[in-house]
């Protein structure tokens, strides 16, 4: 998600939500971005907004990108790995 | 804002200032609650739960020294040596002197006013507002 564009905390929540992950409360987002910045995988930057308060935007660093490029890759393996278990289970059961 | 977003903030803070949380990550998680309820019209509460169930998911960074340490430690030796001049000199209060030094009068004023002063401080500084908006 934050490999598109840079996003903040209330516009994540929302397109998880609309990923079918339900609500996900500020109590649970925000820790696991504290945890992220704490790995130095994200960095947040606060912006300015016409109405309301600021926003922190967040964004990917270098170690983000290439740490969510090797999990992705990682989760390929594991879902080929995964639907080949289950043709076969199924082929099996047939 | 949602009401009682203030009043969470406050209590907030106070309680990350307990924990030993350092002020740049107070102004965030603070600016970051307001931020979050705002968009989502959500309560405080709503969104992060209690503050005190919030507050525990902050841990103090064991990698960058307090700035106020120094001072935090100073303040809390004060005051035990000023509870200390009080007892003293409250159980010594039929006595002429205190330590050989002043009337056991003198030693309960001077060691309750030490005490006030530093829990006036205390409970300024454990209360006092998040800094301004983080940019």
């Amino acid at each position: 998600m934050l490999n598109q564009r840079p996003q903040h905390g209330y516009a994540i929540a929302q397109e998880l939500e609309r990923c079918g992950w339900g609500t996900i409360r500020g109590g649970t987002l925000y820790p696991t971005f504290r945890n992220l910045e704490a790995q130095q995988l994200i960095a947040g930057t606060w912006e300015a907004q016409d109405r309301g308060p600021a926003r922190k935007y967040y964004h990917l660093t270098t170690d983000g990108v290439r740490a969510a490029a090797e999990h992705r890759i990682a989760w390929d393996r594991l879902s080929q790995s995964m639907s080949g278990l289950l043709g076969r289970e199924e082929s099996h059961d047939a | 804002m949602p009401k009682g977003t203030h009043q969470y903030n406050a209590k907030l803070a106070r309680l990350l200032r307990l924990r030993g949380i350092d002020e740049a990550q107070i102004r965030d998680a603070t600016w970051s609650v307001e931020s979050h309820v705002t968009d989502s019209g959500s309560t405080a509460e709503e969104a992060f739960g209690s503050p005190r169930r919030y507050a525990r998911t902050f841990t103090q960074a064991t990698d960058t020294p307090s700035r106020g340490r120094g001072w935090y430690v100073l303040a809390w030796l004060i005051a035990s040596l000023a509870a200390a001049l009080l007892l003293i000199s409250w159980s010594a209060r039929d006595d002429d002197e205190v330590l050989g030094l002043f009337s056991p009068e003198v030693g309960i004023v001077l060691g309750a006013a030490v005490l006030l002063i530093w829990a006036l401080v205390l409970g300024l500084r454990l209360t006092r507002r998040p800094g301004r908006q983080p940019v």
